[in-house]
């Protein structure tokens, strides 16, 4: 019963981060300074009805001080998850040039084989079936199923290249090179789908909730209400608090929110195959679905 | 010598135990542990420091600890969390050079053998080798390993490629079982993996010296005076959790899972 009840709150705490990486930027700012200015009034009420009118209460030296060494580590933790997870996005990114780079080699070393038209057909294939159907799937977070596409969509390029039939030194040098491109092929695929569903654990989460809590909590202890002058060195600090955890937030998710990487890299060089050089002869432009895709986006 | 051996596998048995309670319960002991410690430092300088003159000069001496301190635990964090990922990673490059093995030899003349070695290797891994490493009995986990990878490459010597298309293929996997194995070897060492214990000691006694210099900022006079004191110290006492649950890769709330091998398992079924 405990664990249901703890996975239930973890899965609560995810689906809200989820949520707010999807919304415009602007919008999930606004939601997170709301929040914290809430606290901020929730806490100077609070320390107000403890207080009482004791208007010759002085913060001590020990309570700043303390609030520096709460800011101190709780600023560096979150400054370091910000840069670890902006790296984890920079990976993706990786990924997916990886995943298109070896695209473009197996077009590239294919050229000249007895069956390109068909290899040609199946890149074309798999681009589609990632853009289409793949991607809506991991920004929408359905990845059970993008891992069940995923199963099936490198096969066809697989089979169609082991039925080709190299002749000559050329062929088979070219041949040869592409079992290599293949696995480099799918491991940049997978990879990609792995960080799609890559975060910081629910835990980690509900830590830094309760670490931004206290921090709030000390900001406003050591900054007792003496009027409204009294708010600006608690809510310039609140805001900038706001800020990092936006950013931690908006690079939570590396394919939803303002950050998210797109799939414009599956139209560009060579993969663009509404270009002239690259498009096949029997597909006219106007109606190629893949520009036609790309158009709508 | 014995005594202090001793001494230093009871510190990483206690923080593997720490890591394998549930999360909330670790946290609470962390905190009760700082609290205590917050507790003895009052009663300490309450006995010792009778004069207000005594706490001047304290504030800046705590912006210099504050930050020293602050600044090692959060780069002691990201490092754990790096290398935890770092860990995932190569257990991506296994099941992927698994996956490569499948997708590589169906033009063989033995495929259905050489899948048959891999669902026995994916299974290995699962069943035996997995509870293993996440009890820490890394040996016996590194015994398996000669059982998941040599019937593999006996299997595939045994193939014979014909034509140019099988033999380019299989001219790939030689390459994709060395990264098999070296996949597997990293995960096997990066599963005893930590911090070593000196690095604990220190960070005790550091954490130590920034409670005692809080407490001794924030004299005694009343209650109010805790607030400025447990404030951080639960801080401190969550930045610690969050160090323990990243420890061991394998184990806690943060702990690596074995679904990237279900997925290989998964993919067999499309065969």
């Amino acid at each position: 019963m405990n664990v249901n009840v703890s996975q239930l709150i973890n899965d609560k705490v995810l689906a809200i981060i989820w949520r707010l990486s999807g919304l415009p930027f602007w919008r999930m700012i606004l939601i997170l300074s709301g929040c914290i200015f809430l606290l901020v009034a929730i806490f100077i009420i609070l320390i107000k009805i403890v207080r009482g009118s004791d208007k010759t209460f002085v913060v001590s030296d020990g309570a700043s001080m303390a609030n520096t060494i709460n800011a101190s580590i709780y600023g560096l933790i979150l400054a370091f998850f910000v840069v670890a997870m902006y790296d984890d996005s920079q990976k993706v990114q990786d990924s997916i040039s990886q995943e298109t780079d070896s695209l473009v080699a197996i077009l590239k070393n294919s050229q000249k084989f007895n069956n390109a038209p068909q290899i040609r057909a199946e890149v074309k294939n798999y681009i589609r079936v990632v853009v289409d159907q793949e991607w809506p799937l991991m920004c929408s977070g359905k990845m059970d199923e993008a891992w069940a596409l995923a199963m099936t969509v490198i096969d066809p390029l697989y089979k169609v290249i082991q039925e080709a039939k190299p002749q000559g030194p050329v062929q088979e040098n070219f041949y040869a090179a592409l079992p290599g491109v293949l696995h480099d092929l799918d491991a940049a695929h997978r990879e990609r789908l792995i960080q799609a569903d890559a975060h910081l654990p629910a835990q980690f989460w509900r830590i830094i909730n309760i670490m931004t809590i206290l921090a709030v909590f000390l900001l406003v202890y050591v900054n007792p209400w003496k009027g409204i002058m009294t708010l600006l060195p608690i809510l310039i600090p609140s805001i900038v608090i706001s800020f990092s955890l936006g950013l931690l937030i908006t690079f939570h998710y590396p394919f939803i929110g303002p950050f998210a990487i797109s799939n414009k890299d599956y139209f560009k060089g060579n993969l663009d195959f509404s270009d002239s050089a690259n498009a096949m002869a029997r597909v006219p432009i106007t109606s190629h679905p893949l520009k036609q895709n790309f158009q709508k986006r | 010598m014995n005594f202090y051996n001793l001494f230093n596998s009871k510190v990483l048995e206690i923080i593997r135990w720490l890591d394998t309670i549930p999360f909330f319960e670790m946290i609470g002991i962390v905190i009760g542990i700082v609290f205590l410690v917050i507790g003895v430092l009052l009663i300490l300088i309450k006995i010792f420091c009778k004069s207000e003159e005594e706490f001047g000069g304290a504030a800046m001496a705590s912006e210099v600890s504050a930050g020293i301190y602050g600044l090692i635990i959060a780069l002691i964090l990201v490092s754990l969390y790096d290398a935890r990922q770092k860990v995932e990673d190569g257990i991506n490059q296994e099941t992927n050079s698994l996956i490569a093995i499948l997708q590589d030899s169906q033009v063989l003349n033995n495929a259905s053998e050489i899948r048959a070695e891999v669902k026995n290797y994916v299974q290995i891994v699962i069943d035996q080798q997995w509870p293993l490493i996440c009890s820490g009995k890394i040996d016996e986990a590194w015994v398996l390993s000669s059982k998941t990878i040599n019937p593999l490459y006996k299997v595939i010597q045994e193939a014979n490629p014909i034509g140019v298309v099988q033999t380019n293929f299989y001219a790939a996997l030689p390459d994709v079982l060395k990264n098999l194995a070296s996949a597997q070897h990293g995960r096997l060492q990066q599963a005893n993996t930590h911090l070593p214990i000196q690095f604990w000691r220190l960070i005790n006694i550091m954490t130590v010296l920034i409670l005692l210099i809080l407490v001794y900022g924030n004299p005694w006079k009343g209650m109010s005076t805790l607030i400025p004191i447990l404030i951080p110290g639960m801080v401190i006492a969550l930045s610690l959790s969050l160090i323990i649950s990243v420890h061991y890769p394998f184990l806690g709330p943060f702990g690596i899972s074995s679904e990237a091998f279900s997925k290989v398992n998964a993919k067999l079924l499309h065969y």
